[in-house]
Parts: C-alpha cells; structure tokens; sequence
C-alpha cells in the first residue's frame, strides 16, 4: 500500500525516512506517513515550510502487522481500551494524566509494541482546502506510525513542493 | 496477524506489576530527563502542597519544634533592641 512522507527540502534527495523523535509525536518514536498525499503537501504547506520548499516522497509498506485503528473494528475496540486502561493506572498511581505519547512509549518500552510494525490512526483534518461540501469535515486524515523500517518496501523522492 | 488476546493479557499484566513508585519515576523521567541520574534515588519533597501528588509531598512541616536557636530568657528591655 503507497503512503507519503513529508518533509524540508534541503538540496539532498533522502534514502529512507526520518524517524519522527519530537515529544508531540503522538504514538511515539516512529516513522510517520500520510495515507493521502493531499495531508502529505497540506503538510509540507503547512510545517515543513522553512526552507521555501518541501518534498513529498512515497512509499510502498506491506501493512501485515498493523494496529490498524481506523478501518478494523477489532483493532480499534482493542486500542481505545488499552489506552483508557493505561490511563486509569497512571492516574491512579501517579496523580496524573499520561499523554497519547507516553502511553505509547510507555508500551513501547516496556516491549509491549514490540509486536506490531505500526499503528494506524486518524484525526479529522484542519485543512479545508480538499473538502468538497462546505462547513463539514468529512474526510479522514489518516497517519501510520510505523515502528519497523523493514516494511517500507519503495521509498522515493515523488516531487518538490513550493510553499509560497 | 496481531493477537490481539495476547497482547491484552501482556498489557493486564504488566499493569498488575508496576507499582505507583515505578510508574511516578518512568513518568518523571520522561517529562524531565533522566532526573535520577542526576539527583538519585529518593522522595521529591517540596516546600509547599501541590494538587498534584506525582510533584508534592504531602507530610505537613512540623511547625511546633523547640528552636534551641532563640534564647529564652532575654529581659523584656532587650527584646526590641
């Protein structure tokens, strides 16, 4: 399945994808893809402005060992219930709320996720420019998180954005 | 194929062994750095009561405590000076 890797054009074509390290990397230390490119150039409009340009590169991932919480009703009963799980400990040990990247670091570390490549999700996306019906954000702005580099089976350069 | 059954039951586990002391000091850890590193192991103890237990301490200071510092005995004349 192709997804799409966003980012800064610096002058030099990437080999691989740059692993995502931020503390707002929602599910974690991973490597983050669109599934559609529109969120991908949305992105690169958006974020990875800074240079002028961005770069949109696609790969193909074999998705066997996904959590796939958007379309597997199955995986997505199965995540919110870890993760509301996961809260209530840390709430009930510590006094305080974990964020979405901690529980997922957490799981991480404690080699729990060491089972899945990666993991599926969606928010609702901010970008009203591809929506077709007005006021109404219907579309999905899906992402994977992907924690095995293994499974990127294609990855290349498919063009350069300009920001302005 | 992700066993899903499994890894409920490794997370239930794993819940079942981490005790309020682990889970505060990973949590610490991540949102301040490796802070045990640097100051080692052992209770935060702050000045004052805070919401939050993960940052307060909740012993009350023990205010009643004989200061052998401060003389008891001073005349009244002397105390102003």
């Amino acid at each position: 399945m192709t997804f799409y890797h966003t980012q800064e054009n610096r002058g030099t074509i990437l080999k691989e994808p740059i692993k995502c390290i931020k503390n707002n990397a929602w599910l974690g230390n991973a490597y983050y893809f669109w599934e559609n490119e529109d969120d991908a150039v949305f992105w690169g409009l958006k974020v990875k402005n800074k240079t002028g340009k961005y770069d949109i590169y696609s790969a193909e991932i074999v998705i066997e060992d996904i959590l796939d919480t958007v379309f597997n009703r199955d995986h997505y009963n199965f995540w919110i219930k870890q993760i509301e799980k996961a809260a209530k400990h840390f709430v009930k040990k510590t006094g305080t709320k974990p964020t979405l990247k901690e529980i997922n670091d957490f799981f991480f570390e404690r080699e729990i996720w060491s089972e899945l490549d990666g993991i599926l999700f969606q928010d609702i996306s901010e970008n009203p420019v591809h929506f077709m019906v007005k006021e109404f954000q219907y579309k999905k702005r899906i992402q994977l998180a992907l924690y095995n580099s293994n499974k990127i089976v294609n990855f290349a350069l498919n063009y350069t954005g300009q920001c302005n | 194929m992700i066993d899903l059954i499994k890894l409920n039951n490794k997370i239930d586990k794993l819940f079942e062994t981490e005790t309020s002391d682990s889970l505060t000091k990973w949590l610490l850890n991540k949102r301040l750095g490796n802070i045990n590193m640097l100051l080692g192991d052992g209770k935060f103890v702050n000045m004052r009561e805070l919401s939050a237990p993960l940052f307060s301490n909740k012993n009350k200071g023990n205010f009643n405590q004989i200061d052998n510092n401060i003389p008891t005995n001073i005349p009244d004349n002397k105390l102003a000076a």
